[in-house]
């Protein structure tokens, strides 16, 4: 397992929302605020809008970039929505480790977690965790 | 003649109907695809159990509007607000999975209804894959009531 020191920052690859994604990701043809830009700007949105799961799922891909496979038996996150993501954004998961504390015979890391648009705006916002001796919970 | 409930009229405690999934090589291409994120993992056999199925596949489908119950009052669209997930194993490509909902709460803040639900993952042999706590929020849709 690597080390994870405090203040280090860790980025996953950017991603491009495009309409075709977000219907991919959301099950197009089902027609909602996530696949349909009519529905989306009658709901007064500026046009359709990613799931926010979308922007979840690339910070969980950064987790497991980051702390491993293992991750996928123990992991945990927190995220608040705050912005949409449009078709044309590109999208960053990012996140900064603030603490590596052990305790009960395991290390756990705690990390503040975000998504970036292109214009460095944080549309979610949250806390992940991980526990970097890897046994599953149960 | 019986009107559905639509979500808003749930209540705290309400368990809403169930949801079986069986996820696909194609299904789980899908996603792979859609979120650009073509690791071995989710296309190649990692040990006995298979390729993982993306794990943002089961978040989307673990979402409350994925619920049979989830029936939208007319004129409201929803927004997600807050989530937390517990990941507890890797689900697998060919598998089936359950997906459950519980309305844990309901409130009003700043004149905008709030719901948040318990939703749980549970592969085809019981055992727990995922657990979400999800807040929602409905958004007015322009003619709606």
């Amino acid at each position: 397992m690597a080390e994870f020191k405090v203040g280090q920052v860790v980025e996953g690859r950017p991603r491009t929302v495009t309409l075709d994604r977000m219907r991919g990701f959301s099950g197009w043809p089902r027609r909602d605020i996530h696949t349909d830009e009519e529905m989306a700007r009658a709901s007064g949105l500026p046009g359709a809008i990613a799931s926010g799961t979308m922007s979840e799922a690339y910070l969980v891909g950064l987790m497991l970039d980051v702390f491993g496979d293992d991750w996928i038996r123990h992991g945990r996150m927190e995220l608040t929505f705050i912005k949409p993501v449009q078709p044309g954004d590109i999208v960053v998961p990012r996140g900064r480790i603030e603490e590596v504390a052990p305790g009960d015979g395991e290390t756990c890391a705690t990390v503040a977690i975000w998504c970036e648009n292109q214009r460095g705006e944080h549309v979610v916002v949250g806390t992940a965790w991980a526990r970097l001796n890897g046994s599953p919970r149960r | 003649m019986s009107m559905q409930k639509t979500i808003d009229q749930f209540d705290v405690g309400d368990v809403l109907a169930a949801y079986e999934l069986q996820v696909t090589e194609e299904l789980n291409r899908r996603y792979v695809e859609a979120l650009e994120d073509p690791h071995s993992r989710y296309t190649t056999a990692q040990d006995a159990g298979g390729p993982w199925v993306h794990p943002g596949l089961l978040l989307s489908q673990s979402n409350p509007p994925k619920c049979p119950s989830h029936l939208l009052p007319d004129g409201l669209a929803h927004v997600q607000a807050r989530g937390e997930a517990e990941f507890l194993k890797a689900g697998r490509v060919g598998g089936t999975f359950r997906v459950t909902w519980k309305v844990l709460d309901r409130y009003l803040k700043r004149e905008r209804q709030y719901m948040v639900f318990d939703c749980r993952v549970t592969d085809g042999g019981g055992e727990e894959v995922l657990r979400r706590r999800m807040t929602t929020t409905f958004v007015r849709r322009a003619g709606g009531s």
